[in-house]
């Protein structure tokens, strides 16, 4: 047979050699003769393996799939389309997408006959992966998906503001009309008692108006990071039977029995007490406020675990509905909020309770049988470890300088710490530089006498810097449990820096770092530092 | 703006194929030649996009089979054949040479006839793969140029429609005849296709 | 006796290739273009079988199929349209129709349909 001329033998070998896409070409038989270059990449089949073998043969999922039918279609001049949707993939066909997941290869394909003068003498089948394609569409939905829910909790956020704004208002006007009513009456009526009588509704209304408006500046503080934590080592027990002292003369007029328990020879709770009590009372209150006529509070301090103290107020009232438990101590939330509720208020009381709470490096939670069956509300705090190291002296003016001052930073992140001990380095400290808090606790323990100041970074990924203090401060080595200490705070985040004194620090420095204020701290914290007092 | 994603559209073509093929058949039953198919394409538009889009390759008279119908996914289906195809067509059928359309009585009632096989080929086709059902008016032939076959079918619409066009090439007796199928659908209805082509998708997995 | 066919179809051109068929294998057909004239013709010419097409102006091929029935229970219906769903043949079965063909339909399908249908009838 003569050779077919340069141009068909160059057709076919470009058709081999067509690197995007699958092609195979068989004849009536459905034997391959044809195999292209990219399948044979993409198979793992190479073209000697796979020219001269029937399809099926090659290939035997495809009748079981009904494919053999496509190929009957195209031998009879049928052309036909495999969408990706529909199929899935022609041929099974590995591929490895990184990130995806994916590991078979999604394609479309189509099949044709191939003409020869009017008859059809063979199939060719067209391959295309469309793997990335599908990956892609299926972000797509998936962002989609996560935008459709921000937006819906974005609606619910919303209304449930405007449900708070509706309840606010009637809050706020409600004692205003009692005062407004019973100040008329007081300018008409003579008598003592009657007199007497509108005095002490003016006061009680104006005082839970007061307390109201309090409320919504403590939330409105702490939402905007506003509110200031005085930390001081705090009695609970005092605390709690302070609060409870309040709530007691409402629980005696509903009849509703109020028990508390205290163990003894507790240790103090590092904290602010007027805000602890807020929190004591709020619950208190709450559970006596929930709880009908013959009904008991029973109020219990003890110790959980070595290293914290657990308050649990158990009532036998109204208990809380078990869809509304997950929700209970959320901003605006109330278990009823219609107009017509028993119970006024805004809803803000337990949410200040956990913020409060969460300030202080602890945690809120509650539980109820269901409605009716009671509810039980608990809290723990971190026990206060003995520090009592001064804070740092007002900042000086003049030149600082660091002059045999050692300095241990603790940041896992390379080049912030990097960067913190050329700085300091150049204020004339000796700086040492750690990139864990298990590395910073392991060299104080070895080496208590050679950090002056500790500098950490709060934001830490494996143990966080309020961990790392906390450790320090009930390390067995005085000169280490001593040791002052700085916290990196993230920029404007006044939780963090509130959190961090309580926890521990003496002051802090927040991101991003100036060379000049932290120079300057630790200058302070080193004159200011007294021998320490014993316990 | 409603757009199909390219998965999306290779599954519609291949639902159109395979109505195609059906309708292909037909074709090849009633004028007892064989009928050779394109790959169909089809591309979604703006209602108010089509005139231009169709313009651009179909000049002059053509031939407009219409069908309304309706259902889960409800609309206008438009069968659209240049005055060549047409008159072709009616050869092949009947052995009687076309005279121009406006004038022919038979040759109207012939791509009456044929429009109605073939749109109820592809949409049957459409209803029974993706399970759900459709229902058919009398189909009505319209001898006009694109701008006012569109015109007449706007009148009654409301709201955004998007259209499908669906380009078909079909070779008889080695003359190439062009249609295009029109499928005009409310954005619910379209909605309502895309999902049950997904649900297609996912009831085969 | 030879079976008389009645073709409903609005279409001049469905019911002349029909007609195409059933003459040659001596059938004798008569023909009505919309619903009112099919039930007319049908208690006219007392046709053994109607051919019937289901989407047509005014009434479609199911009320004719409904009223038909309703008025000669023993009516023979075959469907023949083009609506190729599956669920139209569900449809037209469950209403009564003998049988349910799609155009276009060709000469060795329909016979046998009719003769089936006038079989079992007999």
């Amino acid at each position: 047979m003569e050779n077919p001329p340069p141009l068909d033998a160059a057709l076919i070998q470009w058709l081999q050699d067509v690197g995007d896409r699958g092609l195979f070409i068989t004849d009536t038989s459905l034997v391959v003769f044809r195999w292209n270059q990219w399948l044979a990449a993409q198979t793992g089949r190479a073209e000697t393996d796979a020219i001269g073998r029937q399809l099926f043969d090659l290939y035997p999922t495809l009748p079981e799939r009904g494919f053999d039918h496509y190929y009957r279609e195209a031998l009879a001049g049928g052309v036909r389309i495999l969408s990706e949707r529909f199929h899935h993939h022609l041929l099974p066909i590995n591929r490895n997408l990184h990130g995806a997941g994916v590991t078979e290869m999604a394609q479309t394909a189509r099949i044709e006959p191939l003409w020869s003068r009017g008859v059809v003498v063979g199939t060719i089948t067209l391959i295309e992966d469309v793997t990335e394609r599908v990956v892609t569409e299926r972000e797509l939905r998936n962002q989609i998906a996560a935008s459709e829910q921000a937006r819906e909790l974005a609606e619910q956020a919303s209304r449930l503001k405007d449900d708070f704004l509706a309840t606010l208002s009637h809050e706020i006007r409600t004692p205003l009309n009692a005062v407004m009513g019973w100040a008329r009456i007081l300018r008409t009526e003579d008598s003592p008692r009657a007199r007497s009588r509108a005095l002490d509704i003016i006061e009680r209304n104006a005082l839970s108006q007061l307390r109201l408006v309090e409320d919504l500046l403590d939330m409105s503080r702490i939402l905007s990071g506003k509110l200031q934590l005085v930390a001081g080592q705090v009695d609970l027990g005092e605390v709690v039977r302070t609060a409870v002292e309040v709530v007691v003369p409402t629980a005696l007029a509903k009849r509703v029995t109020m028990t508390t328990t205290c163990e003894a020879d507790l240790p103090p709770v590092s904290g602010d007490a007027d805000r602890l009590q807020q929190v004591v009372w709020n619950l208190a209150s709450n559970a006596v406020k929930f709880t009908g006529a013959g009904g008991s509070v029973t109020i219990d301090l003890a110790r959980a675990g070595d290293d914290h103290l657990r308050l649990t107020i158990r009532d036998t009232g109204e208990g809380i509905a078990l869809d509304f438990l997950p929700h209970v101590f959320d901003r605006f939330r109330q278990q009823d909020a219609s107009p017509s509720r028993r119970h006024g208020g805004l809803g803000l009381g337990l949410a200040l309770v956990r913020q409060i709470v969460e300030l202080h490096g602890g945690r809120v939670g509650a539980e109820s049988a269901g409605p009716g069956r009671g509810a039980t509300f608990w809290i723990t705090l971190p026990v206060s470890v003995d520090q009592k190291i001064d804070p740092p002296l007002a900042v000086e003016s003049g030149p600082v300088t660091l002059e045999g001052i050692s300095v241990l930073i603790v940041d896992d992140d390379d080049d912030a710490r990097e960067m913190m001990l050329a700085l300091l380095g150049h204020y004339g400290a000796h700086v040492r530089g750690v990139a864990s808090a298990e590395a910073a606790l392991a060299e104080l323990a070895k080496n208590p006498d050679d950090t002056d100041v500790l500098v950490s970074d709060v934001g830490m990924a494996d143990m966080d810097g309020y961990a790392l203090i906390r450790r320090i401060r009930s390390m067995p080595d005085e000169t280490a449990r001593m040791v002052p200490a700085i916290a990196v705070t993230a920029y404007a985040n006044t939780d963090d820096r509130v959190r961090a004194l309580v926890a521990g620090y003496q002051t802090h420095v927040s991101k991003p770092v100036d060379a000049g204020v932290l120079a300057t701290s630790i200058a302070n914290l080193v004159k200011g530092k007294i021998s320490p007092r014993s316990a | 703006m409603m757009t199909l994603t390219a998965l999306q559209q290779d599954a519609l073509v291949e639902l159109l194929n395979i109505g195609f093929g059906r309708a292909a058949a037909s074709l090849s039953q009633l004028t007892g030649h064989r009928v050779l198919l394109e790959v169909p394409t089809v591309s979604l538009q703006a209602i108010e996009d089509v005139g231009d889009a169709l313009e651009r390759v179909v000049q002059g008279h053509v031939a407009s089979v219409h069908q309304i119908f309706s259902g889960p996914v409800g609309g206008d289906a438009l069968l659209i054949l240049d005055e060549s195809g047409a008159s072709m067509l009616k050869e092949l059928l009947t052995n009687e040479p076309a005279l121009p359309l406006s004038i022919d009585a038979s040759a109207r009632e012939v791509i009456t006839e044929i429009g109605n096989i073939l749109l109820n080929a592809c949409l049957g086709t459409f209803g029974n793969l993706l399970k759900v059902r459709v229902s058919f008016s009398v189909p009505h032939l319209e001898i006009a140029n694109v701008a006012a076959i569109l015109q007449s079918l706007m009148v009654a619409q409301h709201g955004l429609r998007y259209a499908l066009i669906v380009h078909a090439g079909f070779r008889l007796r080695n003359a190439a005849v062009t249609g295009y199928l029109m499928i005009v659908l409310s954005v619910a209805s379209l909605d309502r296709l895309i999902h049950a082509v997904d649900e297609w998708e996912d009831a085969q997995s | 006796m030879t079976a008389k066919v009645l073709l409903v179809d609005d279409s001049g051109l469905a019911r002349r290739s029909v007609r195409q068929m059933l003459e040659p294998a001596g059938y004798v057909v008569a023909e009505a273009g919309d619903g009112m004239m099919a039930l007319e013709r049908y208690f006219l010419d007392k046709p053994d079988l109607v051919l019937l097409d289901l989407v047509m102006r005014g009434m479609t091929g199911l009320d004719v199929l409904a009223k038909l029935k309703l008025l000669d229970p023993q009516a023979c219906v075959i469907v023949l349209s083009a609506d190729i769903q599956d669920s139209s043949r569900t449809m037209t079965l469950e209403a009564g129709a003998s049988g349910f063909l799609t155009k276009p339909v060709d000469r060795e399908t329909l016979l046998k349909a009719v003769d089936d249908a006038l079989g079992a009838k007999a």
